[in-house]
C-alpha cells in the first residue's frame, strides 16, 4: 500500500450562505495521477485551491503527509501548482521563471542552474531558456509552467484545468505528455478538470464532483462502468436512462417495469438492496445495446422507431423515438450493416447483464448527451 | 471675477472676493484682460462705460444705500461696468503693454494706474486726451493736485484718488502699537512681515526709514542703502511675501503680523476687522495718487466724460470717500463729508493736517533709464 | 483623345510620388513654422499661405490623377501629414520663436519688438541671477515626485488589490477633489495652514510645533513660507499623476501571479518585490514624468504657499513675462527650464527605461 501524500479529512468551504464545498474526504496517494472532475462550480477548483492553500477551510483539515497544514500559508506547503492560464511571470525569461522557487527557498546559485536546466530538459524546452513567456506558444508556456512547479519536487502537483486554455489537438498531445512527465518525476498529480474523457484518459483514480460533494471515488473504469449515482453515470461517458419501478426480484435480476411501458430484466448488482416498489433507473450504454428489427425471445429489448442514423467512421450513431417520446442512443460498429433505415420500426436489444440499475429517476428519461461541446454550452 | 455692472461686493464676502480677485489678477488671468487680449475695443454703445480700478476702490451697494456706480447709472443711463481686476502696476502694463504697443486699443475706457505709471503711458503716447470740455466738475480738482510734473497741461488725467503708503499691522499677532518703519525688521515678526511689490512704497518707505527723501531721488546710489536692507531682510526669512493689493487678505487672517500698506484699504478693513491699523510711521510715509486716464483708442469718451463729472461733483465724491477713506482728489469733499460723517471729515489720514502732511513724501519723477535700474533691482529682491 | 499622352506622364508622376510626398511635406511643415513663429511679414506673408494651399492642392490633385500606384506611394505621406503638420505648428513654430526671442535684445525699455542679435547675455543673466530659483524647482520638484511616489504607490495598492467593490468609489475620492481649478485647491492650502489657521493651533496644542521645526516643516512657528509647504503643496497637487498611471499597472496585474509567486515559497514582502513592483515600474516611470516635469515649472505653489525665499523658476519666468515685459531673458530661463527638464528625462529614460515592458 502506497503512502497517502494529501488528506482531506471532513473538508468544507462556505462563503456566506453559499456552500462551495461540502465535508469532502479522500486520500491521495504518492505518486498517483487523481482526478477532481465535475462541471464549473462543483467545488473542484476550490477544493484544490484549499489544498494550495489559497482558500482557507471553513472547517475540516488538510493533512500533508501526515501534518495538519489548514493554517499554514501557501508558501511554506510543499505543494507547487499549475494554473488555468499559466500565469508566467511576464517580465521574467523562461530560465527566470523556472528559476523562481529554488531561488525562493534560497537554494545555491549553480544548483539552481542545475535543476532548472534538468527541468528545462525534462519538459523539452532547453533552448528557450533566455525566451520572454510572450515569445511562447500556449503549449510551450504550459510546459513552463510545469517545469516551474516541477523544479521545486513538491510532495504534490496540483494542476487547475492545465488544458482548457489549448486547442484540441494541442490539448490531446498534452495529455499524453502529461502522463509522460508524471511517470518520469514520480510526484503526485491532483488535477482539476471538467472534462471527463481527459480525466478517464489521464486518472489513475477520479473523484467526481457535484455541487460540493464528491458523488463517487474510483477508477476511470469503476466509474464508467460501476457508476454510483445518476449524476456519475449521466456525466461520465453517455447514458440512456430509463426510469422504471423494480416488480420483482429473485435474488439475480431484478425485474423493472420501464415507464414507457415494457418490462425488462437486469441482472443485480453485488451491492444492490432495491426491493419491489424501489424508483430505479436502467441504464444501457449506447455501445453495448444493438439495433435489431425483432427482439429476441431471450434477450431484453425495448421497441421504438429509428429517427437518425449518423456515419461517424469507425462507429454509427443511432437514435430511436420510443414510444413515449424518449430518446436512444445507440452506437454500432459502422462496419457491420445495420438492418433497419431511419422511419423503420426498430428495436434495441441488449444481453441482460449489459443493463445497470440505479437509484432514482433522472431529471429526463433517455440519452444525456455525449458531445463534450454540449456539456460545456449546457454549464 | 466680478464683470457685473454693479459692484456686488459685501461685507461678509469680502475677504474670499479678495483672495480670488487678488490671486487670479496676480496670474493675469482676469477676464477683463482676456477679454482686451482678444483686442475688442469696443464695450457697447456710446452709453457704456467700462472702468477698470484696484480693489477696496468703490462704494458698493449695500442694501437700500446705492454704490457710486449704481447712483451714476440712475443718474445718466449709462450702462457702466466696473471692475476690481487692476492688483499691481507692473503687471497690469504687462498686460496691457502688447495691445496699446502695437496700436491696439484695450477694453477698458478708463484705468487708475498710479501716477508714475500713468506718466509713463503718456510718454509712450498710449492716452487720450481727457474730454474737459465736458468735465465741467474738473475745477473742483485740488489746486495742489493740478498740473503734476508728468502731465503738466493736466489734459490727459483726473486723480481717482490719493493717499499714503505706511505701516500697516494686525495688532492681534503683533501684540503691540506700531509707529515706526524699523518695526517691519523687528525679528519678533520675522516671516509675518508683507511688501508692496509697488516698488516706490516699499522702498519709499525703508529710505524714510533710513531718514533718506524719495522726493529728491536722482540716482540709485540714493536708495541703494533701502534695497540692501530689502534684500538682506528677505535673505533673512524676515518677508512672508511681496504682493499687490491683495496684501489685505493677509493682513486680515494674521499672516502678516505688518506690512507696508495703504491707508483707505485698512480704514475700510476696520470695519469688519477692528484689529488691523494703519500708522504712517514717525519717519514719515510716502504720497502717492491714482489717476483715472483714458487709454489710447477708447471710444465712449462721451460716457467717460459723464462719469468723471459725475465723481467730481463734492456730494458725489464725499459719499464715495466716505466709503474709501482715502484722500479725495476734489475741493469742497470735507465739508460735504462734515454733513455725513463729522468724524471721518475729522480723519487726518483723509484730510492730512499740516502735521501729517509733513511727514509724507511723494517720489520724484525718475528718468527712464534710473527708473530701470530701480525696476530691476527691485525684481531681483522680490525674485518672482 | 489625350489619354495617350496622360498615361505616361501619369506614370512618370506615379514613379515619383513618393519623392514629391515627401518633398510637398518639408514644404507644407517650413511654411507652417515660419507663419507660425513669424518669419515672415507683411507681404510675404499672403504670399507663404498661398504657397502652402498650393501644395496641399497640388498634393490632392496628384492623388486625383497618379493613379493606384502613386496612391500607394503617397499613402504613407498622406498619414504622416498631419501629425507632422501639427507638430510644425504647435511645437517646432513656438520652440523657434521661444530661442529667437531668447537670443534678442528689446531696442527700448517698453517696445513690444524684439531685435534678434544673438543676445546671449540673456542666458547669462538667467544663470546668474535665477541659479537659486533653478536650483528649487529642482530640487523642489524632485523631493516632491519622491514623496508622490511614496504616497502614491501603496495608495495605489491599497485600491488595486484591496478596494474590491469600493475601488470605484476610492478612486473617485482621490480625483474628485481635483475637479476644483487648481489654483482654488493651493489657496485653499494656504487658508489650512495659515499661521492663525486650525492646523497650527492644533500643532500648538498637541505640543508638536517642537518636533515639526526640527524636522524643518515648520519654520518659526509657521507652517506656510516653508520649502516643506511648498513641497507639500506639488505633492498634493500633482498626487493623482502618479497615483492614476500606478494604479492602472497594478490593476493590470494578474493576482495569480501574486499567488503563483506564494506557491512557489516566496513570501508576500518577496512575491511584491520580485513580482508586482517590477510589473508596476512603468506605472511609477509614467507618473515620476508626469509629476516631475509639470512641478519643475510650477509656480503657483511656490507663490501662495512659498515664501520670497522659496520662489521657483516658474514664478520667475512668470515674473519675467508678466511683470517685468522682458521676454528675452523669460525666454532664455523658459529654454534653460526646458532643456534642462529634456535631459533629465532622456537621462532618467536611459538608466530606468522599461521599453520591453512597455
Amino acid at each position: 500500500m502506497r503512502k497517502d501524500v494529501i488528506e482531506l479529512d471532513h473538508l468544507s468551504k462556505c462563503y456566506g450562505d453559499y456552500v462551495a464545498v461540502n465535508d469532502v474526504n479522500f486520500a491521495i496517494a504518492s505518486g498517483e495521477f487523481f482526478a477532481m472532475l465535475g462541471p464549473s462550480g462543483c467545488g473542484k477548483t476550490t477544493t484544490l485551491k484549499m489544498i494550495a492553500g489559497f482558500e482557507q477551510p471553513t472547517s475540516g483539515r488538510v493533512v500533508l503527509d501526515g501534518v495538519d497544514v489548514s493554517a499554514v500559508p501557501p508558501y511554506k506547503r510543499n505543494v507547487n501548482t499549475v494554473f488555468q492560464q499559466y500565469v508566467l511571470f511576464p517580465h521574467m525569461s523562461v530560465f527566470d521563471n523556472v528559476a523562481f522557487g529554488p531561488r525562493s527557498r534560497k537554494t545555491k546559485e549553480s544548483d539552481v542552474r542545475r535543476s532548472v536546466m534538468e527541468m528545462l530538459e525534462v519538459v523539452r524546452l532547453v533552448d528557450f531558456a533566455p525566451r520572454k513567456p510572450s515569445q511562447l506558444s500556449g503549449g510551450q508556456q504550459q510546459r513552463v509552467a510545469l517545469a516551474r512547479a516541477l523544479v521545486n519536487y513538491p510532495r504534490a502537483l496540483l494542476l487547475d484545468e492545465p488544458l482548457a486554455a489549448l486547442d484540441l489537438k494541442l490539448r490531446e498531445a498534452m495529455q499524453i505528455e502529461l502522463k509522460r512527465i508524471q511517470r518520469e518525476v514520480g510526484i503526485s498529480f491532483v488535477f482539476v478538470t471538467h472534462d471527463q474523457g481527459e480525466a478517464l484518459t489521464m486518472s489513475d483514480r477520479i473523484a467526481v464532483m457535484s455541487q460540493g460533494v464528491v458523488e463517487q471515488i474510483g477508477t476511470p473504469s469503476e466509474i464508467y462502468r460501476s457508476p454510483a449515482t445518476l449524476f456519475v453515470a449521466g456525466f461520465i461517458g453517455s447514458a440512456n436512462l430509463l426510469p422504471g419501478v423494480v416488480t420483482s426480484t429473485d435474488g439475480v435480476d431484478l425485474v423493472v417495469k420501464l415507464e414507457i411501458g415494457s418490462t425488462v430484466k437486469v441482472a443485480k448488482g453485488d451491492n444492490d438492496n432495491f426491493v419491489v416498489g424501489s424508483k430505479v433507473s436502467v441504464m444501457l450504454r449506447p455501445e453495448r445495446i444493438r439495433p435489431t428489427s425483432s427482439i429476441p425471445a431471450n434477450g431484453e429489448g425495448i421497441e421504438g422507431i429509428l429517427t437518425d442514423l449518423v456515419f461517424q467512421g469507425p462507429t454509427a450513431r443511432l437514435i430511436l423515438r420510443l414510444a413515449n417520446g424518449t430518446e436512444l442512443i445507440c452506437i454500432t460498429d459502422a462496419w457491420r450493416d445495420t438492418p433497419v433505415q431511419p422511419g423503420d420500426r426498430t428495436s434495441v436489444t441488449w444481453e441482460r447483464d449489459c443493463g445497470y440499475v440505479l437509484a432514482g429517476w433522472p431529471d429526463r428519461a433517455g440519452a444525456t448527451t455525449t458531445n463534450v461541446d454540449q456539456i460545456e454550452a449546457a454549464l | 471675477m466680478n464683470t457685473s455692472t454693479t459692484s456686488r461686493r459685501s461685507g461678509t464676502t469680502r475677504r474670499q472676493f479678495l483672495a480670488g480677485t487678488g490671486a487670479l489678477g496676480a496670474l493675469g488671468l482676469s477676464l477683463p484682460a482676456l477679454l482686451a487680449a482678444c483686442g475688442g475695443g469696443d464695450s457697447g454703445g456710446a452709453d457704456s462705460l467700462f472702468f477698470e480700478n484696484w480693489p477696496l476702490y468703490i462704494d458698493p451697494t449695500e442694501g437700500a444705500t446705492l454704490g457710486t456706480v449704481d447712483r451714476f447709472m440712475e443718474a445718466t443711463g449709462v450702462k457702466m461696468t466696473y471692475t476690481e481686476a487692476y492688483n499691481d502696476n507692473n503687471e497690469y502694463f504687462a498686460k496691457i503693454q502688447p495691445l496699446l504697443g502695437a496700436g491696439k486699443s484695450i477694453e477698458p475706457d478708463v484705468i487708475a494706474p498710479t501716477f508714475w505709471l500713468a506718466g509713463r503711458l503718456l510718454a509712450l503716447g498710449w492716452l487720450e486726451k481727457l474730454p474737459l470740455d465736458k468735465i465741467p466738475n474738473a475745477v473742483n480738482l485740488e489746486p495742489s493736485m493740478q498740473n503734476p510734473t508728468w502731465d503738466p497741461t493736466g489734459e490727459y488725467s483726473l486723480p481717482w484718488q490719493a493717499g499714503m503708503a505706511g505701516v500697516a499691522y494686525n495688532i492681534d499677532v503683533t501684540g503691540r502699537e506700531l509707529k515706526s518703519v524699523e518695526d517691519l525688521f523687528d525679528p519678533a515678526f520675522k516671516g509675518k512681515i508683507g511688501m508692496l511689490t509697488e516698488m516706490r512704497d516699499t522702498i519709499g518707505l525703508i529710505m524714510l526709514g533710513l531718514g533718506k527723501d524719495p522726493s529728491t531721488v536722482t540716482s540709485f546710489d540714493d536708495a541703494a542703502g533701502a534695497f540692501d536692507k530689502l534684500d538682506k531682510a528677505k535673505s533673512d526669512g524676515q518677508i512672508r511675501a511681496f504682493t499687490g493689493n491683495d496684501y489685505t487678505d493677509d493682513l486680515v487672517s494674521g499672516n502678516f503680523a505688518a506690512c507696508v500698506g495703504w491707508s483707505g484699504d485698512v480704514l475700510q478693513l476696520q470695519k469688519d476687522s477692528p484689529h488691523v491699523r494703519f500708522v504712517i510711521p514717525e519717519e514719515g510715509g510716502t504720497s502717492w495718487a491714482d489717476v483715472m486716464v483714458v487709454p489710447k483708442g477708447a471710444k465712449n469718451t462721451d460716457a467717460v466724460a459723464k462719469w468723471m463729472n459725475f465723481v467730481y461733483d463734492p456730494a458725489q465724491a464725499a459719499q464715495l470717500s466716505a466709503y474709501v477713506q482715502y484722500v479725495s482728489p476734489v475741493k469742497g469733499v470735507q465739508e460735504e463729508l462734515a454733513k455725513i460723517d463729522p468724524d471721518l471729515a475729522a480723519n487726518p489720514l483723509m484730510f492730512p493736517d499740516e502735521t501729517t502732511s509733513a511727514r509724507l513724501r511723494s517720489w520724484a519723477t525718475l528718468t527712464e533709464e534710473v527708473e530701470a535700474e530701480f525696476d530691476a533691482a527691485f525684481s531681483r529682491i522680490t525674485g518672482a | 483623345m489625350n489619354t495617350t499622352l496622360l498615361v505616361p506622364a501619369r506614370q512618370r508622376v506615379g514613379r515619383n510620388a513618393d519623392r514629391v510626398g515627401l518633398g510637398a511635406l518639408i514644404v507644407a511643415s517650413t511654411c507652417l513654422v515660419a507663419l507660425g513663429a513669424g518669419w515672415v511679414g507683411g507681404a510675404f506673408r499672403p504670399v507663404v499661405v498661398l504657397v502652402l494651399v498650393a501644395v496641399v492642392v497640388g498634393l490632392l490633385v496628384l492623388v486625383a490623377i497618379g493613379g493606384p500606384q502613386a496612391r500607394r506611394l503617397l499613402a504613407p505621406y498622406g498619414l504622416l501629414q498631419p501629425g507632422i503638420l501639427w507638430l510644425a505648428l504647435f511645437f517646432l513654430a513656438p520652440v523657434w520663436s521661444l530661442l529667437r526671442i531668447s537670443l534678442s535684445t528689446k531696442p527700448s525699455r517698453f517696445s513690444v519688438d524684439y531685435t534678434f542679435s544673438w543676445a546671449f547675455e540673456n542666458y547669462t543673466t538667467a544663470f546668474r541671477d535665477f541659479g537659486k530659483q533653478f536650483e528649487h524647482a529642482f530640487v523642489y520638484a524632485a523631493v516632491a515626485t519622491v514623496l508622490t511616489v511614496l504616497i502614491g504607490y501603496p495608495l495605489a495598492y491599497v485600491i488595486a488589490f484591496r478596494g474590491g467593490k469600493y475601488k470605484n468609489i476610492l478612486l473617485g475620492l482621490v480625483v474628485i477633489p481635483f475637479f476644483t481649478s487648481y489654483l482654488i485647491r493651493t489657496i485653499a492650502w494656504s487658508t489650512i495652514l495659515a499661521d492663525r489657521g486650525p492646523t497650527v493651533a492644533i500643532l500648538h496644542n498637541v505640543g508638536l510645533v517642537r518636533l515639526f521645526e526640527v524636522l524643518h516643516i515648520m519654520n518659526n512657528g509657521q507652517l506656510l513660507n516653508t520649502p516643506a509647504a511648498v513641497i507639500g503643496g506639488l505633492t498634493y497637487n500633482f498626487l493623482p499623476f502618479m497615483l492614476l498611471p500606478i494604479y492602472v499597472s497594478l490593476e493590470k496585474i494578474d493576482t495569480n501571479l501574486v499567488n503563483a509567486a506564494n506557491d512557489l515559497y516566496s513570501s508576500s514582502v518577496r512575491a511584491f518585490r520580485k513580482i508586482v513592483l517590477p510589473l508596476s515600474i512603468p506605472g511609477v516611470f509614467a507618473g515620476t514624468l508626469l509629476t516631475f516635469i509639470p512641478a519643475a515649472g510650477d509656480f503657483v505653489n511656490a507663490q501662495f504657499l512659498g515664501s520670497p525665499n522659496t520662489t521657483m523658476i516658474g514664478n520667475s519666468i512668470q515674473d519675467q513675462f508678466l511683470k517685468q515685459n522682458n521676454y528675452p531673458v523669460a525666454s532664455a530661463m523658459a529654454a534653460v527650464l526646458m532643456v534642462s527638464i529634456a535631459s533629465l528625462v532622456l537621462i532618467y529614460t536611459r538608466l530606468f527605461g522599461t521599453g520591453d515592458l512597455a
